[in-house]
């Protein structure tokens, strides 16, 4: 469908040459760029300060700065808007406003709702590698420069791999940037679609869209060879550095305590009102709707690393790239991409009189819609809980006379369970987060969290919506906060 | 391995209950099913109203107007949808140049709704209105702007705020002025007020009255329905920034005021046609859109121009009564003249 | 008991394994001794069935392994493998790695104590092998795949992580329980001690073919190049005209006056190692006598 619609006709394509694309491209990378730079920053300095804390503060340091993926992008950007907007509380106090809503801005909410792509794995690595304090002090570097010219430049490619992941999803952003009028290439695709009437063209962008996304993937370093087994001798006399205490509770502030006080301003208003017993209904459409996704997600995560393990060249390393690719591929698009193959099952089961019932107004259309666009999280998590079994465990078990068939059960699957886990909890609050696949292939009368904060957002109830977005972050936040010893130790068991 | 079973059997229970929680309700009199863009509490409210009193359960899901365009038209005649509402003329008129919707009018319709407000073909018909009218700053030092036309006039450089050209009521009014000055116009038009800009379009329209509070610059556009919606607000942010600008109704001294509605059609595979020419009949009633009015801050399309909240304080003003079908002809054109100009 | 009969295996390169014969009887301890790379490792996960030859075919108590047409999963031949990573199951504790390879639930707890015991490790049942010291972690390794009761015990370069001592001691401990179970077992070593301690034969490998077999004793004495002759100690060689010999330090014996002088002289536990030279030709001689460094002596052999 898509190729052929590349070579139609696309009676928007000649103005969107004219210059549009022009713009549309430079602001997306400007944005990308921004994004790829604040996150690395502030996740890569958290990550690498919280490691040189004593141990007992660390737990809760990594679920502080864990957290701000439960807050959605663009709830993140509403909120901001209003806090230095006109009667915000920068105007109240300080008799200010400032102008949030610009690429600029966008790059700051990117930044801080994001930057945990980069802190968690790039904690994960110095959580295995904690003894280079004791490698660089015995070569003489003081613990500052053990950390600037022994840690940071070992995390850097960790870093640099989750800031790639957080590009794409700035790429794949929608809300943030509508409401910021920053013309980006999803915007563009959704503009073209719907404003132009113009599917051709609206391919095409996409087209553009998953061929960058698809070069940041290969980019991307992959995991290997991450086999060192945890590190028992954590660094034994962590300290407080002052420097990095400020930067961390400035994070703290800016990317949870302010939104987040927004919000609970927003409920504490408007609260009453709105919560009914059609809030119950949602709040448990999105949990278990995610939940459902989420474990689909994980198992199909782990027959394809379990496949590329033990037959690897059965499976093949195509298959993980398609998984791959689907991230990068703008949800509205897979959401509309599915429902013609599926509405052509229904059409042929009906034909043949099999069935009345159609699958494309349940509740399968939009679980296998959000598996399609999330599996690649939990492969990445599973890819990164192999990395750290080797081969010789399954080896072993064969040689102890275990087939295959039930070391799976035994072996792969308790090994990797921490690393599921974790991919389960990523699928689940992107999920929970998610719109645009979940506003159109839902059945009727089947609101979720996200779909009732965006709409009233988008109606400008934004103290209203405040009520789901903070329902989306709590829920979030106690799966986070339930799993995140696992998140942390997950890939290195 | 434990933790994976117990979140393994989560999710299946989970998924056990999602779908039983989705299965249809069966009722006597049947049930109409609506794909709609409004996405109110009133509507919500209304829909109940029509199954206390016809007993036809009303199955809704509610997104944006082109996506659900086209889900209906993926879907073909499988589409459970028998009623489509979109908040503005021209996704009715997409929806109608797809082939999505059937004919249908109704004596009711007739009685209740403006010609103007319905496709000449009675593929759809208005359910409310809304106006898009101008706010100036009560500090402004110029003359007042007194049509669209003036804004692009240069004593307002460096005033105006306005929101992205992707919004579809900033669409929709390019779509009204080429239809009353042609193509050349509009772009010129178009051009001078993006000159005119004090920065670039952002936000919704709330936000571009609480810029003008903030300072940042003179002039907006604003729905009269965020209007309303801002005036009976119960936050003291949007109460006071109201304070500090003036509505003006513009081109009273011509065409009248650039109008929009939100509306409906029944779907061409409607399989509960008869429910759903019943709630289109329900939802054009006096009573019924009083309620839109007066919850809504929208106003009735019977050309009375009743609307029972505080939009009755600006009074009744001259409204374009230009066929709406053309926004949404024209509307593939506004965009590109949008894009053209560089209207963000 | 064990025939591996002209097994030939390349991976993408030069062959690894040029058409290898080897058997072994029952209860047999053999260790496959070289240098890294030339093929020993190779060999042991051929007769555990984790790669498969090119060529050949390896039988094993009479049950056809592999050959041409015919290939036995890993999990069937009930051969025991011991890593040198060990890899122990880090999600379960030791009583059930060991008991992990066991099948029949009614006699896996008694089979694991069993284990336990022979092992010294009743103590440590319970912990997780994330605890255990090197020793304890080798032993459980082992005692797991013992468990299951394999034709044959495969061990690749199991004792390599340990320290010296305590090698000496699993050593033995292990040859010990090998012997008493009458365990036949092959494992790959490129320590010499570790062969002499353990084997009761020594099969050298060299470039993928092996080149000698024999008990120690005979290898050490008779090495047939100076490739397995310096794989099994220290060696001198003497170059006589064309002719070369291979002499062992401690077949050297010195006396005052002769035309070799002492260069260098190191004590070790009970002797002396003096560093001997005539010209260009230098020897290694393991004494007991004293000798002054600079002096001038004689050799015989």
């Amino acid at each position: 469908m898509a190729i052929h619609s590349v070579w139609g006709e696309a009676p928007s394509w000649n103005t969107l040459t004219e210059g549009l694309l022009i713009h549309i491209l430079g602001s997306s990378a400007i944005l990308a760029a921004g994004a790829f730079v604040g996150t690395s920053i502030v996740g890569l300095s958290l990550a690498i300060w919280v490691a040189a804390t004593p141990n007992r503060g660390k737990r809760f340091f990594d679920l502080l700065f864990i957290l701000p993926l439960a807050v959605p992008p663009y709830v993140f950007a509403y909120s901001y808007a209003e806090l230095v907007g006109y009667g915000g509380w920068l105007d109240t106090w300080f008799g200010t406003t400032l102008d949030i809503k610009n690429i600029w801005g966008a790059i700051f909410v990117f930044t801080f709702t994001l930057f945990p792509y980069v802190y968690l794995p790039c904690r994960i690595f110095l959580a295995q590698k904690s003894h280079w304090y004791e490698v660089g002090s015995s070569l003489g570097l003081s613990r500052y420069q053990s950390q600037w010219r022994l840690i940071r430049p070992m995390v850097l490619p960790v870093a640099m791999g989750g800031a790639l992941l957080a590009v794409m999803e700035v790429l794949n952003d929608f809300g943030v940037c509508k409401y910021f009028g920053i013309p980006t290439l999803t915007v563009g695709i959704m503009k073209i679609w719907t404003g132009y009437g113009d599917y051709v063209s609206a391919v095409r962008l996409a087209l553009i869209l998953m061929t960058l996304v698809a070069v940041i993937l290969i980019l991307q370093p992959s995991q290997k060879g991450n086999d060192q087994r945890l590190d028992r001798t954590d660094a034994k006399a962590g300290k407080y550095n002052a420097l990095g205490a400020l930067f961390a509770s400035l994070v703290a502030l800016l990317s949870l305590l302010l939104p987040l006080s927004i919000m609970i301003k927003g409920v504490w208003a408007t609260g009453s009102r709105v919560f009914d017993h059609s809030f119950a209904l949602a709040a448990w459409h999105s949990c278990s709707l995610a939940c459902l996704s989420a474990a689909i997600a994980v198992m199909v995560a782990f027959a394809i690393e379990f496949g590329l393990r033990h037959f690897p060249s059965f499976l093949g390393r195509r298959s993980k790239s398609i998984v791959l690719l689907c991230y990068s591929t703008p949800g509205i698009i897979i959401a509309l991409g599915l429902l013609l193959p599926i509405v052509g099952l229904d059409r042929w089961m009906i034909k043949n009189q099999w069935t009345t019932a159609v699958i494309s107004q349940s509740l399968v259309l939009p679980v296998l819609a959000l598996v399609i666009r999330y599996t690649s999280v939990a492969v990445k998590s599973a890819e990164s809980g192999y990395a750290t079994v080797g081969k010789h465990v399954h080896e072993s078990a064969e040689s102890l006379g275990v087939p295959l068939s039930r070391s799976v059960f035994s072996i792969d699957l308790p090994l990797l369970s921490p690393a599921l886990i974790a991919g389960f909890v990523l699928v689940f609050v992107d999920v929970l987060k998610e719109l645009p696949i979940t506003m159109i292939t839902r059945p009727f009368n089947y609101d979720t969290l996200a779909t009732k904060a965006f709409f009233m957002a988008s109606d400008e109830r934004l103290r209203e919506s405040a009520n789901a977005s903070l329902l989306i972050v709590m829920v979030s936040a106690l799966v986070l906060l339930l799993l995140s010893k696992k998140l942390i130790n997950g890939a290195s068991h | 391995m434990k933790n994976f079973g117990k979140i393994f059997t989560l999710a299946v229970a989970s998924a056990l209950a999602a779908c039983s929680g989705s299965a249809n309700k069966n009722t006597e009199k049947g049930e109409v099913n609506v794909y709609t863009q409004r996405h109110y509490d009133i509507d919500k409210k209304v829909f109940e109203d029509f199954t206390r009193e016809t007993g036809i359960v009303v199955n809704v899901v509610t997104a944006g107007a082109d996506e659900l365009l086209a889900k209906l038209e993926t879907e073909a005649e499988l589409s459970p949808c028998d009623l489509f509402i979109a908040v503005d003329a021209g996704g009715l008129t997409r929806a109608k140049a797809k082939g999505l919707l059937q004919a249908y009018t109704s004596a009711v319709i007739e009685k209740n709704v403006m010609p103007a407000y319905r496709d000449t073909e009675h593929l759809w018909t208005g359910l409310t209105m809304r106006s898009r009218v101008i706010a100036v700053s009560t500090d402004l030092k110029v003359a007042e702007p007194k049509n669209y036309e003036d804004l692009a006039s240069p004593i307002y450089k460096g005033m105006i705020l306005s929101r992205s050209s992707s919004s579809s009521y900033n669409q929709a009014l390019l779509a009204s002025i080429i239809h009353a000055g042609g193509s050349e116009t509009a772009q010129n038009w178009a051009k001078g007020v993006v000159a005119n800009f004090a920065r670039d379009p952002q936000g919704n329209d709330r936000d571009q009255i609480k810029d003008i509070a903030a300072g940042k610059g003179k002039i907006a556009l604003i729905n009269t329905y965020y209007l309303g919606k801002m005036q009976i607000s119960d936050d003291p942010i949007e109460k006071s920034a109201l304070d500090k600008v003036r509505i003006i109704a513009p081109n009273q001294d011509n065409r009248g005021a650039h109008i929009n509605v939100s509306g409906a059609g029944i779907a061409k595979y409607a399989k509960n046609k008869s429910q759903a020419q019943a709630l289109l009949d329900y939802l054009v009633k006096p009573e019924v859109q009083r309620q839109f009015a007066g919850a809504n801050q929208e106003y009735t399309v019977d050309g009375s121009f009743t609307s029972e909240g505080v939009l009755g304080k600006l009074g009744k003003f001259k409204v374009d009564t230009m066929p709406l079908q053309i926004l949404g002809e024209k509307n593939p054109e506004a965009i590109q003249i949008f894009d053209r100009v560089g209207w963000k | 008991m064990l025939v591996i009969n002209q097994v030939s295996k390349s991976f993408q390169g030069p062959p690894v394994l040029k058409q290898v014969d080897l058997q072994l009887g029952s209860g047999q301890i053999l260790a496959l001794l070289g240098r890294s790379g030339c093929g020993k490792s190779t060999l042991l996960r051929m007769i555990a069935g984790f790669d498969r030859p090119d060529q050949g075919q390896i039988s094993l108590m009479g049950q056809l392994l592999v050959n041409d047409n015919f290939f036995l999963v890993p999990e069937r031949r009930n051969v025991g493998f011991v890593f040198q990573d060990l890899a122990l199951f880090p999600h379960l504790n030791v009583s059930e790695n060991i008991g992990f390879g066991l099948r029949d639930r009614s006699s896996r707890q008694q089979k694991v104590e069993e284990m336990l015991e022979l092992f010294q490790l009743q103590s440590l049942a319970g912990q997780p092998v994330s605890t255990l010291s090197g020793g304890q972690a080798q032993r459980v390794a082992i005692a797991r795949s013992l468990a299951i009761n394999p034709n044959l015990l495969l061990l690749d370069e199991s004792f390599n992580s340990l320290d010296r001592e305590l090698r000496y001691e699993i050593r033995q401990e292990v040859r010990e329980v090998l012997k008493k179970r009458g365990t036949t077992a092959i494992f790959v070593t490129h320590d010499v001690e570790d062969a002499f301690q353990m084997a009761d034969e020594l099969a050298v490998m060299n470039n993928g073919v092996i080149v000698q077999r024999g008990t120690p004793a005979e290898v050490y004495r008779n090495p047939i190049n100076g490739l397995v002759a310096s794989l099994t100690g220290s060696i001198n060689q003497l170059h006589d005209g064309e002719q070369v010999r291979f002499i062992r330090p401690e077949s050297l014996v010195l006396k005052s006056g002769g035309d070799w002088k002492i260069t260098n002289k190191v004590f070790m536990h009970g002797y002396y190692v003096y560093t001997v030279n005539r010209g260009e030709q230098e020897m290694h001689c393991r004494s007991s006598l004293e000798f002054s460094a600079g002096e001038w002596v004689q050799m015989e052999w």
